[in-house]
């Protein structure tokens, strides 16, 4: 497979500190990847160390077939996690510098920027001065402008952060359309409910190493499903309709309410048992677990492998 | 890269030429020019100047003073003389020195165009004035009257010279020594032995003197040590209020949080140079404007000077403003490198002012040590201070306009642009390190492009 970004054993460190231990990463071409991972698992310093921005201590690294990231400068965007733009710039100038320092013509970059502020509602702002917007406003500027090369790869270090849940709706938009145009994006996020809808793959970290690399699905796979299920009449022995080997955490509520594993056989035996039984099946259906609950499970394991590590 | 350094550079160009502070900054020498000259006015002599320039000769015999301005014409003569003989020495009519012409020659060479026009500037007048019953008292009189047109007076005894000055008196010595030379030229006459002492004096020969001095200047231009020390000064002082911009520089560039977005887009060498070319640029469009209004300004009244007044450079006015050009370039380029390697390490103002006085102190010691060696040529130290890259400029520089050859010129400007280049990718290195790897400085073996040994 053709992949945008590859990169293996990535380490770095800084001082006493190991802020990447070893992150393998591979995002296909033509995908949407999230790079998911707790405050201070080494998101930035990876992405940074992909685009050249840091030099790697250990690892390799090639970004759209090139191992000097900087050589393919004119075909990346990127958006860092601190927000950044000279204040005393208009709109259509900040976005057309950033097309400029990415190697296009400055005439074609302020052609460019004046489309895409166009687009995305920004146009009657297109000669106003960036530090008469607001900070979202400014961060939709600084968005614009990853955006203004055409890039074939789009590197987003916290992108939604910021912004309002229509921004961010409208910057989902535009992350799904570069995808369309051909271009592979790679963002970097905490929030699971974007990185659910829009993934095609995830990375996770923590502790500066990789420790899930796949589908959304798959990630969600980590966790077995869960059965709810709500009676009429209260099961004193569902344990006893379980197949051998089940356990159930049963959470009691109103209307009689249980939660457990989904049986290694299915939902079927079960049922047939429950409607032979008569008790009254108001509510049962199977909850699959969320990305959410995945990363924590994840990350919970890699926090209890560190924890062992450091008491050994 | 050369396309990524002009990309950046004409940002920082057009941000600071557009900014609101770029006209002041460009206006400010102006203004305090005209603000000195304001305050001279204000808080200046009330008296017209010409009245301190006037000595009231009060004598009851009547004959002194005749004497007296016949003295002080040829002393003016004199001097007038001497000073373009600094520079013309080696013509047949400036052979003999000014201390040995006779009064007769003095009065010949006043009615020279070139030396009368010198001795006219800011001559003494001496007017006499008729002497009242208590001279002493009369002179007192005349100096404290409200707007008093005379700076001193001269009470001229049967055996004695009385000189009484004002608050604003010419130089009391000077009057006091042509007072005593009119008084021996009185008592010569008298005795009828003016003639005599005259012809004495014609006939001392003059006094021959070699310099053994490999690397002293040649004989005829000691006008250009002074130019050479001007030119130097005047480089230093530019590059002092000029290229201290730069240490704060690329803490803006971090404040604006932009750097990042820069060194992913680009090699943080050409950020750097672009930087240093964007404000090379800017500082250089205020060197031009100053040097308009001042240059225009100091040409003008040069031209109402006496020709040969002014030294000129052996190898002519217009080598030498190319190459204080080029030399403003590089010491430009360097200092500017530094000051900007510097910068980037600090987070704050506050840092940046810190840093300041230590580089001030250093530039301090460079100009020290460069007109040291400009004021002893040759040697040993004159070499290392004209090859040292931080006060290469300067010194070479004065070498220019001490009259060193072109070669040596374009030798030092390849040397000092070539280390200029240098600091550029040292300081690079050092702000990958130092600044975006937020940990610890890196160590020599980092800087020098070694990988780090194993942890």
């Amino acid at each position: 497979m053709n992949y945008a970004i590859e990169a293996e054993a990535l380490s770095k460190r800084f001082g006493e500190k190991q802020a990447v231990a070893g992150v393998d990463l591979s995002v296909p071409k033509g995908a949407i990847y999230g790079f998911l991972g707790q405050n201070g698992a080494g998101k930035t310093t990876t992405l940074r160390m992909l685009l050249g921005i840091l030099e790697p201590d250990g690892g390799t690294r090639r970004l759209l077939g090139s191992d000097r990231p900087l050589s393919v400068a004119a075909r990346v965007g990127y958006l860092p996690e601190e927000r950044g733009l000279y204040p005393a710039m208009t709109a259509r100038e900040a976005i057309a510098y950033v097309g400029a320092l990415r190697g296009m013509k400055l005439g074609e970059a302020r052609v460019r920027a004046d489309e895409l502020l166009a687009a995305h509602g920004l146009g009657h702002e297109a000669n106003a001065r960036i530090r008469t917007f607001s900070k979202g406003m400014a961060q939709k500027v600084q968005l614009l402008a990853t955006f203004v090369n055409r890039p074939d790869l789009i590197v987003l270090d916290e992108p939604f952060s910021g912004l309002d849940p229509v921004n961010q709706q409208d910057l989902e938009n535009m992350i799904r359309a570069e995808r369309a145009r051909g271009a592979t994006i790679l963002f970097s996020t905490h929030v699971m409910a974007h990185a659910e809808r829009m993934c095609d793959g995830l990375v996770i970290i923590a502790h500066g190493r990789t420790r899930f690399s796949g589908s959304v699905d798959e990630a969600r796979a980590h966790l077995p499903s869960r059965v709810v299920l709500v009676t009429e009449h209260p099961l004193s022995e569902l344990q006893a309709m379980l197949p051998p080997g089940s356990t159930v955490d049963i959470a009691p509520g109103p209307g009689n309410r249980y939660r457990f594993p989904l049986p290694p056989g299915g939902i079927e035996p079960l049922l047939a048992c429950l409607l032979e039984t008569g008790s009254g099946i108001r509510d049962m259906h199977i909850e699959r677990p969320t990305l959410h609950d995945a990363f924590v499970a994840i990350v919970g394991e890699a926090d209890a492998r560190v924890e062992t590590r450091e008491a050994a | 890269m050369i396309r990524a350094t002009f990309v950046i550079a004409r940002r920082d160009i057009i941000a600071t030429i557009l900014s609101r502070g770029f006209l002041v900054w460009l206006a400010m020498p102006v203004i305090g020019l005209a603000f000195a000259v304001f305050a001279s006015i204000v808080g200046g002599p009330r008296a017209p100047a010409t009245a301190s320039q006037t000595v009231a000769v009060i004598d009851p015999a009547g004959d002194f003073a005749p004497w007296m301005q016949a003295v002080a014409a040829r002393e003016r003569t004199r001097n007038a003389y001497e000073r373009l003989r600094t520079s013309n020495k080696d013509t047949g009519a400036f052979a003999r020195p000014a201390a040995l012409l006779t009064d007769a020659e003095l009065d010949a060479l006043a009615k020279r165009e070139d030396i009368g026009a010198i001795a006219a500037l800011g001559a003494q007048s001496f007017t006499a004035v008729s002497a009242e019953a208590d001279p002493k008292a009369q002179a007192h009189r005349l100096l404290l009257a409200r707007n008093s047109r005379f700076g001193a007076a001269l009470v001229v005894m049967p055996d004695a010279l009385l000189l009484f000055t004002g608050d604003k008196a010419p130089a009391a010595e000077r009057i006091r020594t042509l007072a005593g030379l009119a008084w021996t030229k009185r008592a010569l006459a008298a005795e009828g032995l003016a003639a005599r002492v005259e012809a004495v004096r014609a006939a001392q020969p003059d006094v021959s003197v070699t310099v053994l001095d490999e690397g002293a200047a040649p004989a005829g231009r000691k006008g250009a040590p002074i130019l050479a020390t001007g030119a130097a000064t005047v480089l230093f002082a530019l590059i002092s209020l000029l290229a201290g911009a730069l240490l704060s520089n690329m803490v803006e560039e971090k404040s604006n949080k932009i750097i990042e977005v820069l060194v992913a887009a680009v090699p943080v060498p050409a950020i750097y140079a672009g930087k240093l070319i964007a404000m090379l640029a800017v500082s250089l469009i205020g060197v031009a404007v100053w040097g308009l209004l001042f240059g225009g300004g100091f040409m003008l009244a040069a031209a109402q000077l006496p020709a040969g007044l002014l030294p000129t450079p052996p190898r002519g006015w217009l080598e030498l403003l190319a190459l204080g050009l080029a030399y403003f370039t590089c010491a430009y380029l360097i200092y500017g490198a530094i000051y900007l390697g510097v910068g980037s390490l600090c987070s704050t103002i506050r840092e940046v002012q810190t840093l300041s006085m230590p580089v001030t102190i250093l530039q301090m010691v460079i100009l020290i040590s460069t007109l040291g060696a400009l004021a002893n040529p040759g040697g040993f130290w004159y070499e290392i201070v004209s090859w040292f890259p931080l006060s290469a400029a300067y010194m070479m520089l004065g070498r220019a306009a001490a009259g060193t050859e072109l070669g040596v010129h374009l030798a030092s400007i390849a040397w000092q642009l070539a280390f200029a280049a240098l600091v550029i990718a040292f300081a690079a290195r050092l702000f990958r390190y130092g600044v975006l790897r937020s940990g610890p400085p890196p160590s020599l073996r980092q800087l020098a492009g070694l990988k780090p040994k194993a942890v």
